[in-house]
């Protein structure tokens, strides 16, 4: 029988404030040090205390902060690590609720593993990909940045209407 | 798409967009992350014509316990690519009480691999059918889910169980001209001496008689004895849901059914002619016929019931008479509510013998009303009200049952059938 997603949750979300409050602490940013707590707080209230959609709050406030750290000049490597492990806490989460809901899924020790491992992969992959391309510094003028901006929204928004089809 | 990718989206839109106002490029890299992981999502999702999935369902009587038990076994085969997460639903049908297993099942299924999904169900009586299974299948996130039907069809009926009574002594005020075991009060063939007539070609020499014959030169006389006949007899179940009633996992109409049933398995083994009528939203009806194949017809009728909408029973106005021929017994099972007794002057002035069966409700319930000394009045109240429903109906000869569901009704209906005979002479 396979480990419970909860454990995992709990501990991705323990690093992701890690990740978060040091080096808030260490350059002084007293507020986004209390909002990681803050946050860290809610992530192990037990899920019968809270509601799906503060799992979906937690996710884009803890990526909210990784990025306000971004812009106050914190290392990108603190930051970048924090998402992606709040990102890890979120998916580990919700996969807990589902298991609560489908007592079935308990007893599908093949589902729960391939969940971790694809999990693992893919987090460990965005996060390398992450901190060695932030190595690359590349100067480009506003008009380009425009086009380039643009031609992501497109890219995301094509993405976005295959999928829903 | 679920919720899941609608807030990947909002956060790697968030992102860029923040990155293309301050110009850093370190926000555009936070994306990645999740990026990475909607794109493994992409890339683990299975389309709807990738999945090749069979399914052979079986729906088993299982022995043994009071209250039968169902095994539902779904036997699934993958024939096309692996799915990450297949998720099985079956829906809960109405009467199942699942002991054994869930009704969902989460599974990783690999190409060619196979399935057992099964469950166990109690039911006291139904009619259950499944025509698909339904199937979700996703990555291994759940970011993209495919909703399928796989066809996977079974049917079982659960017939009610039934007491077997001793046969009822049924005299009623007309008989169907088919050979059977009430005395019809013609002469025929018969067992009991009815009279002697004269003697007709053709007529039995064993039935001549001689001792007239000898006292009449030239003339023959033959003995009658009085015909034995079927009756014709007509079930109405009140299936209203406001003369419902349910205490704890029972309900007064689960009594009233297997009294139906009772009754018909009975009134059938003694040859018979029984038709049935269910009155509810929804009326079900079996056509009077006769034996086995008749009974089975009304069991699985009586499978099927469950009570519902509202309408008082004097909606039977609107009877399809031409179902119950005149002058033919009708037995009703109806708990009664308030006016229902207006129905019984109609049925007696179309000929109809009727005898009412009515399970008491307010003796049903007893035992989780209150005992504050307002419930106690309102009880008596509840009493007195059904008492005289009860002597309106009686007023107009029709023998009423008021049946303690707690005790044994074959007794009770074998002596106010005795009352029938009585009521033809009016």
């Amino acid at each position: 029988m396979s480990i419970p997603p909860r454990p995992f949750s709990l501990a991705a979300a323990l690093a992701s404030t890690a990740c978060l409050a040091y080096p808030f602490a260490s350059m002084g940013i007293w507020i986004g040090l209390g909002a990681s707590l803050f946050l860290l707080l809610i992530w192990l209230l037990p899920n019968r205390w809270k509601r799906a959609w503060v799992t979906f709050a937690l996710l884009i406030s803890s990526a909210g902060l990784a990025a306000v750290g971004l812009l106050s000049s914190i290392a990108p490597s603190w930051m970048i690590s924090a998402a992606a492990l709040a990102l890890a806490a979120w998916d580990l989460d919700l996969l807990a609720r589902s298991l609560h809901q489908d007592p079935s899924l308990g007893n599908a020790g093949a589902l729960l593993r391939r969940h971790y491992l694809s999990l693992a992969f893919c987090l460990g992959l965005g996060l390398i990909a992450a901190l060695a391309l932030r190595t690359v510094q590349i100067q480009l003028s506003f008009i380009w940045v425009v086009l380039l901006a643009a031609a992501a929204f497109f890219a995301l928004d094509r993405l976005w209407r295959a999928l829903a089809d | 798409m679920t919720g899941k990718v609608l807030t990947l989206f909002l956060v790697i839109f968030g992102l860029l967009f923040t990155a293309l106002l301050t110009r850093s490029g370190g926000l555009a890299w936070l994306c990645l992350p999740f990026l990475a992981y909607l794109g493994m999502g992409i890339l683990q999702s299975v389309p709807a014509e990738k999945i090749q999935i069979a399914a052979q369902r079986s729906a088993e009587k299982m022995d043994g316990g009071d209250v039968p038990t169902i095994e539902v076994s779904v036997h699934l085969r993958n024939q096309g690519g692996a799915i990450p997460h297949l998720r099985l639903l079956d829906p809960l049908q109405p009467g199942m009480r699942i002991i054994v297993g869930s009704l969902r099942r989460s599974v990783s299924l690999a190409a060619g691999e196979e399935l057992l999904f099964t469950y166990s169900f109690e039911t006291r009586r139904g009619s259950f059918s499944w025509k698909t299974i339904q199937a979700v299948a996703s990555d291994p996130f759940g970011l993209f889910e495919t909703w399928i039907e796989i066809p996977a069809a079974a049917r079982i009926y659960v017939q009610p169980d039934l007491q077997r009574f001793r046969p009822l002594p049924l005299r009623p005020q007309r008989t169907l001209h088919s050979t059977g075991a009430i005395p019809a009060r013609l002469g025929g063939n018969g067992t009991d001496f009815w009279g002697i007539r004269e003697y007709h070609p053709g007529d039995s020499l064993r039935r001549l008689d001689w001792r007239l014959t000898a006292r009449h030169p030239r003339k023959f006389f033959t003995k009658e004895f009085e015909q034995e006949e079927i009756a014709d007899i007509g079930l109405i179940l009140d299936a209203r849901r406001k003369t419902d009633i349910h205490v704890g996992d029972e309900s007064l109409f689960e009594h009233s059914v297997r009294a139906a049933a009772s009754l018909a398995e009975v009134l059938l083994r003694q040859g018979n002619r029984v038709s049935l009528l269910v009155y509810g939203k929804k009326a079900f009806r079996v056509f009077p016929g006769y034996g086995k194949v008749q009974l089975n017809r009304i069991l699985h009728t009586l499978a099927r019931v469950r009570p519902d909408a509202e309408g008082s029973l004097s909606g039977l106005e609107a009877l399809p008479v031409q179902m119950f021929s005149s002058h033919s017994t009708i037995l009703i099972i109806s708990p009664l509510a308030s006016n229902d007794w207006r129905l019984f002057p109609r049925l007696r002035g179309l000929g109809y013998q009727v005898l009412l069966i009515s399970p008491n409700p307010i003796a049903y319930a007893r035992q989780i009303f209150a005992s504050d000394p307002a419930t106690l009045l309102a009880i008596r109240l509840a009493e007195m009200e059904r008492r005289l429903e009860i002597h309106k109906i009686t007023q107009l000869w029709v023998p009423v049952i008021d049946w303690q569901v707690t005790q044994p009704l074959s007794p009770l209906v074998r002596e106010k059938l005795a009352h029938l005979r009585i009521q033809q002479g009016r």
